[in-house]
């Protein structure tokens, strides 16, 4: 069963990522226990933004550099 | 360990890896404008700096337009001009030597609406005399009633600029794809290598041969207002202190970390540059603007087009240095209303009644009451916006 996920938010600039995290997490908390969402990002601040906010669900994220100002932010439950 | 190693793990790791704590960024800003002020004139001109590149780009065009203060100077040869390319310099290093440096596209309604916002600061600037960082940050410090004035006109525009990105948010909230991958394509990422942080150095190599030229041809002044601006932009980017986002963030996602900092920030100034004006180092005057309705209401607009634009004067120009195509149009936009200053307003600036008159708070109060009011109400802010944080995150505990 698949259940990864990736998001490209790239070319969002700040601060609209954190203010779509709440309906990715919402995503994430619907579906099944072992989804996996990756969330691309390109905006520096939002790599110290959106953390917090998955941790305060009481999810768990790790953030990996993946080209120069570019970040995947993998979600889990 | 080799010394190369020990400097990478132990310096170099620590200035460009993580971003600087908020709370030292905004007292690094402080010391820095502390000591600009001692040096020559505290952090500002950003807007008159912009506006001077309005009208050579209006020259370039064929129009001929009078600049608002003094001469119109080559921009290498300026003083404002080189603050502020000293602090993009400063922003475009830090970016590379923490590999966060992206040409970062947007929406054709994204630049509009960065365009719009760069139109709206440089409106607000013209009614307010003087961008959020000149009229807000350093006249407070100046004990200059202006800057309060300012404070109130931004927390208003930030409001309505607050509403606008929030309703954005949702809207691009709605829109999100979840794409699914294949599991035979989950592989785990190494870490990125990235050739920035060697074009950094090389950048930064160009940066002191710059600043060095000034120094060797008698030019000391615009030398040392170039490295300022660097160290400006430096801290800029690494602690990522964006007044456009504390002005916002009271209204939206309630974390006031930003705007605590620039409290502190400004109780940490309000005591130097007291020091510099009572101690008789610069005149008491220094950086007394004018305080009356154009200034709340130049505050309001400026505030507004701020928060649309994704950044405030020197927000624009610290983006643009970091790759956002859309600043390039808030700058254009600024760039464009700023120069077009003499044409719309002749030299009237600050005359009539609704500009009011520069107050400097020691002469309506004393030094010891001027003192302890600024104090008390910058303390005060910083509690208020931390009630505000606090009260938020327990209603969220509530709900979930």
């Amino acid at each position: 069963m698949n259940n990864h996920y990736k998001v490209d938010i790239r070319n969002m600039m700040c601060p609209y990522p954190k203010y779509v995290m709440p309906k990715i997490l919402e995503k994430l908390g619907a579906s099944e226990k072992r989804t996996v969402i990756d969330i691309l990002v390109d905006c520096p601040s939002a790599i110290d933004e959106i953390p917090p906010i998955i941790s305060k669900k009481g999810y768990k994220n790790e953030i990996t550099q993946i080209s120069n100002g570019e970040w995947r932010i993998r979600v889990k439950r | 360990m080799t010394l190369s190693k020990y400097f990478h793990e132990k310096i170099f790791k620590k200035l460009f890896d993580k971003t600087w704590p908020k709370w030292l960024g905004g007292i690094l800003l402080a010391l820095l404008n502390i000591l600009l002020f001692a040096y020559l004139m505290p952090l500002g001109g950003i807007y008159p700096a912009v506006s001077e590149w309005g009208i050579w780009t209006y020259k370039l065009a064929g129009l001929e337009i009078k600049p608002p203060f003094g001469s119109l100077e080559l921009p290498h040869l300026s003083i404002k001009s080189i603050l502020s390319l000293g602090l993009m310099s400063g922003v475009f290093v830090s970016s590379l030597l923490s590999r966060q440096f992206k040409l970062r596209k947007d929406t054709p309604g994204g630049y509009l609406q960065g365009f719009a916002g760069g139109v709206l600061i440089g409106i607000g600037s013209f009614l307010a005399g003087a961008c959020n960082v000149a009229g807000f940050y350093s006249s407070i410090m100046s004990l200059s009633l202006s800057g309060f004035y300012m404070m109130i006109g931004l927390i208003g525009g930030g409001y309505f600029g607050a509403q606008i990105m929030m309703w954005q948010g949702r809207k691009k909230a709605e829109r999100l794809t979840f794409e699914l991958i294949p599991e035979s394509r989950d592989s785990a990422l190494k870490e990125y290598k990235s050739n920035q942080p060697k074009i950094g150095f090389f950048i930064t190599f160009i940066l002191i041969v710059i600043a060095l030229t000034y120094f060797l041809n008698g030019k000391q002044i615009l030398g040392s207002m170039f490295l300022f601006g660097i160290a400006f932009g430096v801290v800029f980017q690494r602690s990522a202190l964006c007044m456009a986002a504390a002005f916002r963030e009271i209204f939206t996602t309630k974390n006031n970390g930003i705007m605590r900092s620039i409290m502190l920030s400004l109780i940490v100034g309000v005591i130097g540059f007291s020091i510099i004006k009572a101690g008789g180092f610069k005149p008491e005057h220094a950086f007394v603007l004018l305080a009356g309705w154009h200034t709340i209401i130049g505050g309001f607009v400026f505030g507004l087009g701020m928060v649309i634009a994704g950044g405030c004067a020197i927000g624009i120009l610290w983006r643009s240095a970091e790759g956002y195509i859309r600043h390039w149009f808030s700058l254009l936009g600024g760039m464009l209303v700023a120069g077009l200053w003499v044409p719309v307003y002749g030299f009237n600036v600050g005359k009539g009644w609704l500009y009011g008159t520069p107050v400097f708070l020691p002469d309506k109060l004393g030094w010891g009451y001027a003192l302890i009011i600024v104090l008390t109400i910058l303390t005060a802010f910083y509690f208020f916006v931390r009630w505000i944080e606090i009260t938020a995150s327990k209603r969220k505990e509530l709900s979930k």
